[in-house]
């Protein structure tokens, strides 16, 4: 591969950004922007396709940026295989934004969002074919710079701005973590390079620990694991769709790979608590988040929750492999490790999917609040179909590809179940993700039937109409996608089978793509096609002959009924509400209102507050204004003062450090 | 030719375990109670008769009941009746998932009428259904294990090696899948099939605004799924039924779809329908025992 | 036996999640019944030792102390429902850890297949019993517990290989009808002093 393409492309994506900004017309500098964007992703994708995956590994050297290290991308299967990811997605994103961007038009800001997106998705491409410390940590604060500006577009808004804060100082907490942990193993090692780390194993468990969690801390954050989701649910609703679709479907998974990249690359021989602690923050995160996500209204931020479940799923993988690997079981680590890189794609796609969906139908109603929409799939059906598609793909249903990728995790730890002794942590992971499947199915059905079915709940929703090619675009393709990569998982698997090879053990199944007894979701699929198109040929013939007449919904009796007498979000979620609330926490406030004894008004209020958000971090926040505000006193505005805290440090520094 | 006669097997037995259920409970309750064959009649008439379509209603709506029907129809070709060879082996994990594609279907087109009743169908039944899946999974995982396949079929119908063929595992097993065959079909504990216009009912709430062909289809869909339960249940506790040459086995299953159905009418005739909110203690007790079943089987 | 240890495994969850006491009290019955079989199965010989310790249960587990329950609860009128400290998911969650826990704990033992299954059926009562004791609100519902944790005893015995001994067996019985007794001449009494059962109410005396 010729080392001048990196170049090509850093060209590519940056070029028709700033000239996005040069251009007057906002609707000719948004084609030229996100245009040349998605022509360069597609680009880099191709490229990773034929170039890098089949020649991996690639190592192309950069001029070093400090005189003491050498800088270079190193291109392993686990970096094209996130290339694609970063290509493919940022593709598709890129060319609907062409067409959702138009919102900014009127305002100046609008006119960077072109660039801030094109540099987002060069710079996680940067991360994840970094192949040393500074060139990640480049990438990686590129990125959360690119990202931060891009949430906080909408600056007018209030909650974009406190959005953009929280997501500020958490990503930059979570830099830290990361920055940390190198430096962990750069004093180990001595090296900067991954390919360094690699080599010295660090001996003191201690140290080795410290660098687990200071990664933990980092990726954590990044990816949105539980303890550190706190920023996510706040910083993707407020980030125009494309962008939101950006950070939950890629972004977020830059975590992923890093929690991957230290766990199976630049540890070698991890202990068994670090696979288990995953594991269990996976378990967390995934009951939480799908908790959490079912009891919201705002569309957005329902989604963004259910990133934190998705999330959940992953680290449960990548998790429980590195628990298999380090109790002597290669094959089952494999395998898992296998589901959780699948997941990472298939959440890519169906997120991103789910993203854009909402982002058409926040174009066509301007509400994200569920409760006011309704009945969408008569003005928008291609957006219903595609979030239809989607939903049917989160929710793990059959033969769509959020299923294909969960499956391969079950499989996994089955096989890691089949070995005596520690099986209980896998059967309970196993009840997890089936608890985790169950509430999804019933996020999404509550989604799809209040957004798209039923009748409108407000005018907005019934003018709603579906929004124009270059925005359907995408949706179709990645509807597709989630279809294509159910039916046929084994074009990923083979692949993702080949990555991590280095997990089998001798006499290891080359590929165990698909499971040798049953279970081809292709048969499955094939079946159900021919079953399910039969019975519709049966029933339109029958209805041919037995005749059908519209008429409306059957009231029971009672007349009148209108749209706001349907069934709403809340009321559906209130079974499981109801038995999960000490989990939740509902806070409720009722007040009526009399005239006499007759009741006027009633006004109702459920909220929810994230039990982490009131019972960890606020607290720790107030403590740190309140010494913030002790801290004042220290700068009251006397220079004098100022000239004596020099005095005072530089006698301190002679006296203690020769 | 097997595909044919498995399937249609699952067909006819389907209508004939409700017509027993119902018997049951009639006779239970000192009544005459309606034939064994009226489902039969229900389900012809209904397929003569045209529908009433929702204004409010989509092409979700239309394709609901096809959905369901096909899906279950898949499922059953998964399930061992009479014979441990079916039509279409399928790993229980996938089984299980494929389980939420009617359910999908079924609880949105419930949504898609715009009526309020659908709505709170959809809703109790999904709830329902989220809560029944970790005991789904590890009572699937028991029987896996104790089977030795992955395979729904292959794990059905291992006879267990043992002194006695009922191990405790195996009780537990059939015990848990029994308390799951009745929250998942809709029975009494948990649902009343027999309740119209109850705000407590959830299944025929949900399909409250289906006529003519696509009741008919969902009615024959849930037939199916309550056959394909028993023949779980029975096939955990008689799995040398399924071994027997097929002039004897395809009476055996008959038999055992029919012992199943009376006892299910029996714990309907003699239970209440328990508050919606104890739902989630009955599923948790349905888990408890499946891990206890599981961990019997690590101990043993 | 296998059978009979996980139905009286089934009954003892039962009287833990239940929330009538006459039910809980007829389970209760059911599980003297069943332990009443245990003795013949485990030890059938000498017959008549195994006949004296069957009837001996029967008469005390399943006739007596159900009797005595049975009479207190229309006595006292107490309200049919079992009241609890903790809700009833709570119970059952509590109930389910702790006898998955009874199960680990009875395979660290290293007992072979039946005798482990009987003993951490056993375990499992024993502490359904005693959660019961902590939670419960009413008394009766504690006497119902200190019964079940009896039972899980007795099951645990059983099944841990040692033989029965007849006077120490209905030594126990002889202490456990007295202990009941007792105890409903005790609720009798308190329900006469402060018109109610409430034991939550009773730490007022503590002066």
């Amino acid at each position: 591969m010729p080392s001048a393409l990196p170049y090509v492309l850093a060209a590519t994506f940056l070029v028709p950004g700033i000239l996005a900004l040069l251009i007057r017309d906002p609707c000719r500098s948004r084609v030229v922007g996100f245009g040349g964007g998605a022509v360069a992703s597609f680009l880099g994708l191709v490229l990773t396709l034929v170039g890098a995956m089949r020649e991996a590994p690639v190592r192309i050297p950069l001029p070093a940026p400090v005189p003491w290290a050498a800088s270079e991308l190193f291109l392993d299967g686990l970096s094209a295989f996130f290339l694609v990811l970063v290509f493919f997605i940022g593709f598709l994103v890129s060319v609907y934004a062409i067409g959702y961007m138009k919102e900014f038009d009127a305002r100046r800001r609008g006119q960077a969002a072109p660039l801030l997106l094109n540099l987002l998705l060069l710079s996680m491409a940067f991360v994840v074919s970094a192949g040393d410390m500074l060139s990640f940590l480049l990438g990686w604060e590129a990125m959360s710079l690119a990202s931060y500006f891009l949430v906080v577009l909408n600056h007018e808004k209030r909650e974009a701005r406190q959005a953009g804060l929280i997501y500020l100082i958490a990503t930059h907490i979570g830099t830290g973590g990361i920055l940390l942990a190198f430096l962990f193993l750069v004093q180990t090692t001595g090296s900067f390079s991954f390919n360094g780390f690699a080599t010295v194993p660090i001996s003191d468990p201690a140290i080795l620990c410290a660098t687990f969690w200071f990664a933990l801390l980092g990726f954590g954050t990044k990816a949105g694991v539980f303890p550190f989701h706190i920023w996510l649910p706040y910083a993707h609703p407020e980030a125009p769709s494309p962008v939101s679709a950006v950070m939950s479907g890629v972004m977020i998974k830059m975590g992923i790979y890093g929690i991957v990249r230290f766990l199976f690359y630049l540890l070698p021989s991890p202990p068994a608590s670090f696979g288990a602690t995953l594991l269990a923050l996976g378990l967390l995160s995934g009951v939480f988040g799908v908790l959490y996500a079912i009891v919201q209204h705002d569309l957005k931020r329902l989604l963004a929750f259910h990133s934190v479940e998705n999330i959940g799923i992953i680290l449960i993988g990548i998790g429980a492999a590195s628990l298999c690997q380090a109790t002597g079981r290669p094959d089952a680590a494999r395998l898992l490790l296998v589901g959780g890189l699948f997941h990472v794609l298939n959440h890519a796609t169906f997120k991103a999917l789910l993203f854009l969906g909402a982002g058409a139908v926040l174009q066509g109603t301007h509400t994200r609040n569920i409760e006011k929409l309704g009945g969408l799939m008569r003005g928008m059906p291609l957006t219903g179909v595609a979030f239809l598609a989607g939903s049917l793909a989160i929710s793990a249903v059959p033969p769509f590809n959020g299923f294909a990728s969960e499956f391969t995790i079950y499989r996994g730890l089955w096989a890691a179940v089949g070995g005596a002794g520690t099986g209980g942590i896998y059967l309970a992971a196993m009840a997890g993700l089936a608890l985790i499947g169950g509430l999804a199915v019933v996020c999404f059905v509550k989604v799809v039937g209040t957004v798209f079915l039923g009748n409108a709940r407000s005018a907005q929703a019934s003018a709603a109409r579906d929004p124009s090619v270059a925005m359907e675009f995408p949706m179709g393709t990645l509807a597709l996608f989630c279809l294509g990569l159910g039916v046929f998982p084994s074009i990923v698997l083979d692949r993702l089978m080949e990555i991590t090879s280095f997990l089998s053990s001798a006499g290891g199944p080359a590929s165990v793509a698909v499971p040798a007894a049953g279970g081809k979701p292709f048969t499955v699929a094939i079946a159900l096609a021919i079953a399910i198109g039969g019975l519709w040929l049966l029933r339109t013939f029958l209805l041919r002959r037995n005749g059908q007449r519209a008429g409306g919904t059957w009231g029971c009796g009672f007349p009148y009924a209108t749209p706001r007498m349907q069934y709403t979000a809340s009321s559906f979620a209130d079974p499981i509400l109801h038995v999960f609330r000490g989990i939740l926490r509902p806070h409720t406030t009722r007040t009526e209102r009399l005239s006499g004894r007759f009741l006027l008004e009633v006004e109702h209020e459920t909220h929810f507050h994230d039990l982490l958000e009131n019972g960890l971090y606020l607290p720790v926040y107030r403590l740190f204004v309140r010494a913030a505000f002790q801290a004042r006193r220290l700068h009251p505005g006397y220079i004098h003062l100022y000239l004596g805290y020099i005095l005072g440090a530089v006698v301190l520094l002679l006296v203690f450090f020769h | 030719m097997k595909f044919v006669a498995h399937i249609t097997l699952f067909i006819l037995l389907g209508p004939l375990l409700v017509g027993v259920v119902r018997k049951t409970k009639a006779f239970l309750s000192c009544r005459q109670g309606a034939s064994v064959f009226q489902p039969f009649l229900d389900l012809w008439k209904l397929f003569r008769r045209g529908i009433v379509r929702s204004t409010s209603a989509s092409w979700v709506f239309d394709l609901s009941a096809p959905v369901v029907l096909g899906a279950s129809l898949v499922l059953a070709a998964a399930t061992p009746l009479w014979s441990r060879e079916v039509p279409l082996p399928m790993h229980f994990i996938l089984f299980l998932y494929l389980m939420a594609l009617p359910r999908f279907f079924q609880t949105l087109a419930g949504l898609d009428t715009g009526s309020a009743f659908g709505g709170l169908g959809s809703s109790r039944e999904v709830a329902v259904s989220a809560m029944a899946e970790p005991a789904l999974i590890l009572s699937f995982c028991g029987l896996a294990y104790l089977g030795g396949a992955d395979t729904v079929s292959g794990m059905v119908a291992v006879v267990p090696p043992g002194r006695i063929p009922w191990r405790p595992e195996v009780i537990l097993l059939a015990g848990t899948m029994f308390l799951l065959l009745l929250a998942e079909n809709a029975r009494i504990p948990v649902d009343d099939p027999a309740t119209h216009l109850e705000l407590t009912m959830i299944h025929e709430a949900m399909v409250l605004d289906h006529a003519g062909v696509d009741l008919a289809m969902i009615q024959l869909a849930s037939g199916v799924r309550l056959v394909l339960f028993s023949a779980i249940v029975s096939g955990i506790l008689f799995p040398q039924a399924l071994s027997l040459p097929t002039f004897l086995a395809i009476p055996a299953a008959v038999v055992k779809v029919v012992l199943s159905g009376a006892l299910i009418g029996a714990v309907e005739a003699g239970m209440a329908r328990m508050k919606l909110s104890r739902v989630a203690s009955y599923l948790l007790i349905a888990t408890v025992l499946a891990a206890i079943a599981l961990s019997v089987r690590y101990a043993g | 036996m296998n059978t009979i240890t996980i139905l009286l495994l089934l009954l003892g969850f039962h009287i833990a999640v239940t929330e009538r006491i006459p039910t809980a009290i007829r389970s209760l019955a059911a599980q003297g019944a069943l332990l009443a079989l245990l003795p013949f199965l485990a030890s059938p010989r000498p017959l008549w030792r195994a006949a004296a310790l069957g009837f001996a249960t029967v008469a005390v587990k399943s006739v007596a102390i159900p009797a005595i329950l049975t009479h207190a609860v229309s006595r006292l009128e107490i309200k049919r429902e079992t009241e609890s400290l903790v809700s009833t998911k709570t119970s059952v969650l509590l109930t389910g850890v702790l006898s998955l826990s009874a199960f680990v704990a009875c395979a660290r033992f290293g007992l072979s297949g039946q005798d482990q299954l009987g003993a951490a059926a056993g375990l499992t009562l024993l502490f359904s019993g005693l959660l019961m004791m902590t939670t419960r609100v009413k008394a009766i519902t504690q006497v119902i517990g200190f019964v079940v944790l009896e039972n899980g005893i007795f099951l645990f015995g059983a099944s841990s290989g040692s033989e029965f001994t007849l006077p120490i067996e209905l030594g126990i019985f002889l202490d456990l009808f007295v202990a009941v007794f007792l105890m409903g001449i005790l609720m009798l009494k308190i329900q006469r002093t402060f018109t109610h059962m409430d034991v939550r109410k009773i730490h007022t005396l503590k002066d």
